[in-house]
């Protein structure tokens, strides 16, 4: 990976990550997940999980697992609507990038 | 560095933080560490780095301010690599970061290598809030007879006088901001209390109306000095010390992943 993006990027990842499952997913299994994609150090999604969470684009329960409780997260409704936005700006950005590179292709 | 010892300096590291975030943020930390398994832990925790790492990235996040960007190395966050956040030790050689030398499960008084450094920064702060306890009911002491001195008038000027004496020597005894409080504070009271004994003995009043503006004086130089002592000093040495101990951690560790 070349290209340096800001964070919203991850915020986006993250998001559809977390949506994949309707009854919700924890930190470590969002952490493999966003890492099959990209290439995120293990301590890089305790922020981005806490501050969704905080601006009401994720919520967390804690469900017994094991003889422990295990957090788990699920998208909102505002975070659903945020996701949208999300990956509609990312398929006009990508796509007109796309284009670019395609004439240069030609 | 095992599981434990992680989350224990975690802990540490966020003891500033509220006790919501601290918590939240180690349940998410320990939650993690429990779902890697017990195979996976050690690779877990090299690759979270050391706990000043973990909680630098937790506290940037709560300030707001991720300035994390992809490269080709991941994402990742530029400002929390360098001396000052040592990167994390491979788990399950025997030595871990603080404690190297000593078998698995050694935990002293001392099994943190840092640990005296981390008792002495706590010894400092008790004595920081003991010295302000202190001040506060000396000034309550020094107030309350100062106060009925005046209302009496009379002999007022020596009681003022004794009073300046005792606060300037307690003001000396709690360096600057006491010695300030208490030559104003005495200064004040003799000038006061020296007006009214002015009426039934002329010299004792003049003399300790004299005392008290030589006293006013002194207190408002020492003031000027404190201002610069606790605004620009006392900050400057907190901050030197606490590079100080962030370069000797950093070395420390170091030195620790050498071993």
């Amino acid at each position: 990976m070349v290209f340096n993006t800001g964070a919203a990027l991850l915020d986006a990842i993250v998001l559809a990550v977390v949506s994949r499952e309707p009854e919700g997913t924890y930190g470590y299994k969002i952490t493999q997940d966003v890492r099959k994609v990209l290439e995120v150090s293990e301590s890089t999604l305790y922020p981005v999980l806490r501050r969704l969470q905080k601006d009401g684009c994720l919520e967390v329960r804690d469900v017994e697992y094991g003889g422990r409780n295990r957090r788990y997260y699920r998208v909102t409704p505002g975070g659903e609507a945020q996701l949208r936005l999300y990956i509609r700006e990312w398929a006009s950005y990508s796509e007109k990038i796309s284009r670019i590179f395609a004439e240069v292709g030609r | 560095m095992k599981k434990e010892e992680f989350l224990r300096e975690l802990a540490y590291r966020l003891r500033d933080l509220s006790p919501e975030e601290r918590e939240e943020a180690l349940a998410y930390y320990r939650d993690y560490l429990e779902d890697a398994g017990p195979e996976a832990e050690a690779e877990v925790l090299r690759e979270l780095g050391s706990p000043a790492q973990v909680a630098a990235a937790i506290r940037a996040g709560l300030r707001g301010e991720e300035q994390g960007e992809f490269s080709e190395h991941g994402y990742g966050d530029p400002r929390f690599r360098g001396p000052a956040y040592p990167p994390g030790r491979p788990g399950g050689r025997g030595s871990d970061a603080y404690g190297a030398g000593r078998g698995p499960g050694g935990r002293g008084p001392d099994a943190y290598g840092t640990g005296g450094e981390y008792r002495e920064s706590h010894g400092t702060e008790r004595k920081m809030s003991g010295g302000m306890v202190a001040l506060l009911v000396v000034l309550c002491i020094l107030a309350a007879p100062m106060i009925l001195a005046l209302g009496l008038g009379v002999g007022g000027g020596i009681l003022g006088l004794l009073f300046g004496i005792a606060g300037t020597a307690l003001g000396l005894m709690l360096a600057a901001g006491g010695l300030t409080l208490g030559l104003l504070v005495g200064g004040i009271a003799c000038l006061g209390g020296g007006i009214f004994g002015w009426a039934f003995f002329p010299l004792g009043g003049a003399a300790a109306c004299f005392a008290g503006v030589a006293l006013l004086g002194l207190g408002l130089l020492a003031l000027a000095l404190s201002i610069w002592f606790y605004g620009t000093a006392v900050p400057a040495v907190f901050r030197w010390i606490r590079r100080g101990f962030r370069r000797l951690f950093g070395r420390k560790s170091r030195g620790g992943e050498a071993a």
